[in-house]
């Protein structure tokens, strides 16, 4: 594992209860992300990636292998450790945009800084330009007039470009996202696109996409096609850093 | 953040918010009137009860035990230099002097068992109101000879009127029988059960002459600076008036007599001491050296059990209320927290942990209680002085229905202290409905939580 691998899964497997059986959801996963990739995840219902993006999110823990993020392995670590890595480590992006609708676009996004404990570990400057940094990301995100504003007030691009704020705003090593553009029409997800591919440019963020939508395929630089639980596909569609396919 | 978003969260269901704030505004106005009615109840019987009876009485010794035959064979003597002694204990404010006996009342015909007291007028008034009470007629004046005041009920029943003469027959303190003739010159309306259904007040003076004792009392009555503690003072006095110790109380057949040979008390009748022959029980003198005293609490202690007891009753009532106002909230916050499953399970998604997630879920219920219980008891304290002002007719003759010193328009008392202790039972019980949600909410799985629609 080199210094620019952010993820790296090793032989993860993970099943499910169902009645007495257990259902198989991953099988022996390897698979490695370096920083700054744009990669999507796809596949079927049921192959996966719902899964896999929550074990990679420290939402759930693999009854097998191993899984390093940010070079810390995750096996092991307690639920209150899963909780600091992911407010840390790892940015959400969710399909139904899942903003707290009582509090303001800004406010939104400054939620994982106070959640993260961000804004008690930082001092000085630092802690000055993390109180500026959501209003700067939802005026980069073009939301400056809706920085005060609420959800209910937002049309769903608006408010899926505050989601996109609020999962980078503590600079987290990974940002996963689960059908980013499934509730969104087709020019909004192009919008939505080319602004996580801007973010992936200038900052150098890593972003990790499951979806079904073909227009994000056709942003995504590496596609991991999952099957059945195991990764059947892992193909670089553009110029990238090298990935480790199964 | 998660406070303000707590705070917040309280006004995302406004109607279901509104119910739950009602529900717990409701709960702590009717605690808190219901505080202010004990309250004022309990105040106002003790005060009746403090009215008629002093903070303490003094009696001879073994006359406490014997009281509810009205004996007054068992009485104070050297009754001046006494009230003397017990107005210069400290802490002693006024003190007044009374002979109580039974009897019975004849009236044109009628006859009826009655409770007699003897009193000093002006004492009666100082400490007891009594002059107050005369609802016909008049109170005792100087140079008034055989006059009484009857109890309302009395009157009616032995149609008795202002000037009307009657007779008591009685015994005197030696066990004679005696007839005293009486002229009414008021009817009293006191809120004594015992006065008021079967009473005559008497001069003391009367009653001395009468009952042949002279210079004495059965009880004196002694009021002091504070009606809750009398311990202290009563000790203070038993001290005082008993500097060799307590009293030792005869037995039946004996007759204590102090002398200063008296090594060899108790002697009986038929002994010498001295060269004088120890008189038998029919002529041996009724006053007995020595004091028992016993507080306004002790005199009263089965009303002041049956206070207690109802006290325990309505802390029943006000737990049954709490719990229902608990049970309201916890609802309230349970459905919150299935309403906001997925919020949730974002929010442990961004980094939340239990702590956090608990925090938040505490905050919305404390806002709750505290917004809740704020209204709740301000509407109770509000109630509670408008009627505390206005007062609440209880109906005519309570007391006499229920036996116990009481005024018939109460006034509920509003104490500062129960209003903030009510308040903070609110806000403490919120927190603790609050409780077991936020639990729930943070013991979520982060997967299922995202799952849940």
């Amino acid at each position: 594992m080199n210094e620019k691998t952010v993820l790296e899964l090793r032989g993860v497997s993970k099943s499910y209860p169902l009645g007495r059986l257990r259902v198989g959801a991953l099988s022996d996963v390897n698979l490695s992300v370096q920083r700054g990739e744009f990669a999507a995840l796809v596949g079927p219902s049921g192959s996966g990636k719902t899964t896999l993006l929550n074990l990679i999110g420290c939402l759930d823990l693999p009854d097998e292998g191993t899984i390093y993020l940010a070079g810390e392995e995750m096996q092991d670590a307690s639920k209150r450790q899963r909780a600091l890595i992911r407010g840390r480590h790892i940015g959400f992006i969710f399909q139904t945009f899942n903003l707290i609708p009582v509090l303001t676009a800004k406010e939104n996004v400054e939620y994982p800084l106070i959640l993260g404990g961000h804004y008690h570990r930082a001092k000085g400057s630092e802690l000055k330009e993390l109180r500026e940094r959501p209003a700067k990301l939802l005026t980069e995100l073009g939301l400056e007039e809706y920085i005060n504003r609420k959800p209910d007030d937002m049309s769903g691009g608006q408010r899926q470009r505050v989601a996109i704020a609020r999962s980078l705003v503590s600079k987290p090593d990974i940002v996963l996202a689960d059908e980013p553009t499934a509730n969104l029409d087709t020019k909004t997800s192009t919008e939505i696109m080319n602004l996580l591919l801007e973010f992936n440019r200038k900052h150098d963020s890593t972003f990790l996409l499951a979806t079904h939508d073909p227009l994000v395929l056709d942003f995504a630089r590496r596609v991991v096609t999952l099957v059945d639980g195991s990764v059947a596909k892992d193909e670089v569609t553009a110029e990238t850093e090298v990935a480790n396919v199964n | 953040m998660l406070i303000k978003t707590g705070l917040r969260g309280v006004l995302r269901n406004k109607r279901r918010t509104l119910l739950t704030m009602l529900a717990i505004s409701l709960a702590l106005a009717t605690l808190v009137l219901m505080n202010a009615f004990m309250d004022g109840t309990n105040h106002s019987m003790f005060e009746k009860i403090v009215e008629n009876s002093g903070h303490i009485q003094l009696y001879a010794p073994g006359y406490y035990d014997e009281s509810r035959t009205l004996p007054t064979d068992i009485a104070i003597g050297d009754l001046e230099a006494t009230l003397e002694t017990v107005g210069g204990v400290e802490g002693v404010v006024d003190t007044t002097a009374q002979i109580r006996f039974g009897g019975m009342v004849l009236h044109g015909g009628d006859d009826m068992g009655g409770f007699f007291i003897g009193v000093e007028p002006e004492g009666a008034a100082r400490i007891n109101n009594l002059d107050e009470k005369v609802i016909d007629g008049e109170y005792f004046a100087p140079g008034d000879e055989d006059v009484c005041l009857v109890g309302k009920r009395m009157a009616e029943l032995m149609k008795l009127e202002v000037g009307d003469p009657l007779t008591v027959v009685t015994q005197t303190a030696y066990g004679a029988l005696t007839a005293m003739d009486f002229t009414v010159k008021g009817i009293v309306y006191t809120l004594n059960p015992m006065i008021d259904e079967g009473g005559l007040i008497l001069d003391l003076e009367d009653v001395q002459r009468h009952l042949e004792l002279p210079n004495a009392a059965t009880a004196i009555l002694v009021v002091g600076s504070d009606m809750d503690n009398t311990i202290e003072l009563r000790d203070r006095l038993l001290a005082t008036l008993n500097p060799d110790g307590p009293p030792v109380i005869p037995e039946e057949g004996e007759i204590a007599l102090t002398t200063e040979a008296d090594d060899d008390l108790p002697l009986f009748a038929g002994d010498t001491i001295g060269g004088f022959e120890i008189p038998d029980e029919e002529t041996a003198s009724p006053t007995r050296s020595g004091f028992e005293g016993y507080t306004w609490q002790e005199l009263s202690a089965t009303i002041i059990e049956l206070t207690d007891f109802k006290n325990q009753a309505m802390d029943i009532i006000r737990g049954i209320m709490i719990i229902l106002a608990a049970a309201m909230i916890a609802n309230t916050m349970l459905t919150n927290v299935f309403e906001r499953t997925r919020e949730i399970g974002v929010l442990m998604a961004m980094g939340a942990r239990g702590r956090q997630i608990i925090t938040l879920f505490l905050t919305e219920a404390v806002f709750l209680g505290l917004l809740g219980s704020l209204v709740g008891v301000a509407l109770g304290a509000g109630v509670s002085l408008i009627l505390a002002e206005v007062g609440i007719d209880m109906g005519s003759d309570v007391s006499s229905m229920i036996s116990i010193p009481f005024d018939n328009v109460l006034y509920p008392l509003v104490e500062f202290n129960g209003i903030v202790q009510t308040f903070m039972l609110g806000v403490v019980m919120s927190l603790i409905a609050g409780l077991y949600p936020a639990v729930k909410a943070a013991r979520l799985q982060p997967t299922k939580a995202l799952r849940y629609l």
